[in-house]
């Protein structure tokens, strides 16, 4: 007999069955609001409504417009049609169609799929709870692929998918792989006074009327062996005590704990200004303390899930590097979209700053004497655009930086600046332009944002 | 905490995140500079290299033990299908 099989068979004899015969659309119902299962549902007398279940004996998937077609009490074709045209036009039949599976039960069962779904869902090992952390999982990777997406272009195309199936096998893998000691016990195990003794022998021959009416509606399959209202004749050989069953460890909790501690006592550096931490440092300790606790649980006790914490915060850590040490610094100082217009020489040597915005340094009625050999300007910008404008003789020379940006000189792209590049650096080759004259040093800077010097 | 033998899955994970984390950390006090985009292909590799070398383990325990007992008792409480399999055989 295949476990299937026997699944099957044990729902049935457990007694899931209050009267699927007393159910028929013939028969008017119990009260609608009749849902504790454990009293068995009686032939109520005159023309109230029939419960409302699932139909399992008229069902295209699973009974449930048949099963509210019934206890509405007109003709399935409608509510089939209605739930159609829902699912077409927006979707919402779908959801309704989902909710109606899950929270009606079916008239051949005792329990709602939502409440057989919890408790599988309660039992460590189970399906169900690994299908539900790997659809976490997955969402959670996508959001994480669509925000880094922005600034990983070429890799977040293709190379979230890959990123995303590997973690699904690992977060499964994680779930799955224990078979080297003794399952842990179902949280769905039914405790020894609900399990009332049956007489022994096959199961599958006992009149279901003989069984007790259900006291419990646990669906503890998978895994124990122990079913409601069921006790197995004793296995002939007792199978050895394996292993002992794994303490439950702690070791993953507390290094979550202090990882998150390690992180608000950094910040708490950082913001009241006694330290300096940049960014990637703090999510940086974060994740090395996990590494740690995962070094730890190597060898004491266990704490394989700070992988699942531990990749996010690996990309956490990966994006934060790229904010620039002088990003905050620089960001706080203004805002605005502002043109810089130096006239003379004095007036450019004092450094300009922009926090947020767009800046345009134009050079073109700057006055230099004769007798000068060399100007500095010096020009900043935190998150934003910086435009530099230079008349068409001056000759120029510059070191340009961007923490996250490109560098445009006369119109192009700085060598070594990507699409989205970070940490570039020009200096370009001195100078630029004709070659005499006084010679005019940019020094321009962006922590976040395009940097661009143009020819008037 | 359990002393256990030891978890080369964890071993090794442990082993790359803190190395990315080290490497950071280090990036951010030293003029050592880290290619972000290839954080994730180490970490790809990283992980890739821990299930591998904890399934060979696991594998090799598992064939150790299937060789060291009874080959009935071996299935018997390995997974939960295996369980059902031999519940159904009592019935």
């Amino acid at each position: 007999m295949t476990p299937d099989a026997v699944r099957r068979k044990i729902r049935v004899a457990s007694g899931a069955l209050p009267d699927v015969s007393l159910l028929g659309p013939e028969h008017s119902g119990a009260m609608t609001q009749n849902t504790d299962f454990a009293t068995p549902v009686t032939p109520p007398p005159g023309n109230q409504r029939p419960a409302l279940r699932r139909d399992s004996s008229d069902r295209v998937l699973g009974g449930v417009a048949s099963g509210v077609a019934r206890w509405l009490e007109i003709d399935p074709v409608i509510v089939r049609v209605v739930l159609v045209i829902l699912a077409v036009f927006g979707g919402s039949g779908l959801v309704l169609y989902a909710i109606g599976w899950l929270f009606i039960p079916s008239d051949d069962a005792s329990a709602t799929e939502a409440d057989r779904l919890l408790e599988r869902v309660r039992q460590p090992r189970s399906t169900a709870r690994t299908v539900l952390l790997v659809i976490g999982a997955v969402i959670g990777i996508i959001i994480l692929a669509n925000v880094t997406g922005a600034l990983f272009g070429h890799w977040a195309d293709g190379g979230s998918f890959l990123l995303l199936a590997v973690v699904a096998v690992v977060v499964v893998y994680l779930l799955r792989r224990r078979t080297d000691g003794v399952p842990p016990a179902p949280a769905g195990t039914v405790s020894p006074e609900t399990v009332t003794p049956a007489p022994s022998g096959s199961l599958a021959e006992q009149d279901v009327s003989q069984l007790p009416p259900p006291t419990t509606v646990a669906y503890a399959y998978g895994g124990s062996g122990a079913y409601p209202g069921y006790v197995a004749p004793q296995p002939a050989p007792v199978p050895k005590p394996r292993k002992p069953a794994r303490p439950r460890s702690y070791l993953g909790l507390a290094t979550f704990s202090i990882s998150l501690a390690v992180v608000g006592v950094l910040a708490a550096l950082t913001i009241t200004g006694a330290a300096n931490v940049p960014v990637v440092v703090i999510f940086g300790s974060a994740l090395a303390v996990l590494g740690l606790g995962l070094l730890v649980g190597s060898f004491l006790g266990r704490a394989r899930w700070l992988v699942a914490l531990a990749i996010p915060l690996t990309l956490v850590t990966a994006l934060s590097a790229l904010i620039p040490s002088d990003f905050t610094h620089n960001v706080g100082t203004s805002a605005g979209n502002v043109t810089w217009h130096p006239t003379s020489v004095q007036q450019a040597s004092t450094p300009y700053v922009l926090g947020v915005g767009t800046a345009n340094l134009d050079l073109t009625t700057m006055n230099i004497p004769a007798a000068t050999t060399a100007v500095n300007i010096d020009a900043t910008v935190g998150l934003g655009r910086l435009q530099v404008t230079v008349p068409a003789h001056m000759r120029v020379a510059m070191s340009a930086s961007v923490g996250v940006g490109r560098i445009f000189i006369f119109g192009q792209l700085a060598p070594g600046a990507r699409n989205v590049a970070y940490r570039v650096r020009y200096a370009g080759p001195l100078p630029l332009g004709p070659t005499t004259g006084p010679i005019v040093y940019l020094h321009l800077r962006t922590s976040i944002g395009d940097l661009e010097v143009s020819r008037a | 905490m359990r002393k256990h033998p030891v978890d080369v899955f964890s071993l090794v994970c442990g082993l790359v995140f803190v190395a990315i984390a080290s490497a950071y950390i280090a990036g951010a006090y030293t003029t050592l500079h880290i290619d972000a985009r290839l954080v994730v292909p180490a970490l790809l590799v990283g992980l890739g290299v821990a299930g591998l070398s904890a399934a060979i383990l696991a594998q090799r325990r598992a064939d150790r033990r299937i060789r060291s007992t009874p080959l009935p008792q071996a299935e018997a409480s390995t997974t939960d299908d295996a369980a059902g399999a031999a519940l159904s055989e009592t019935i």
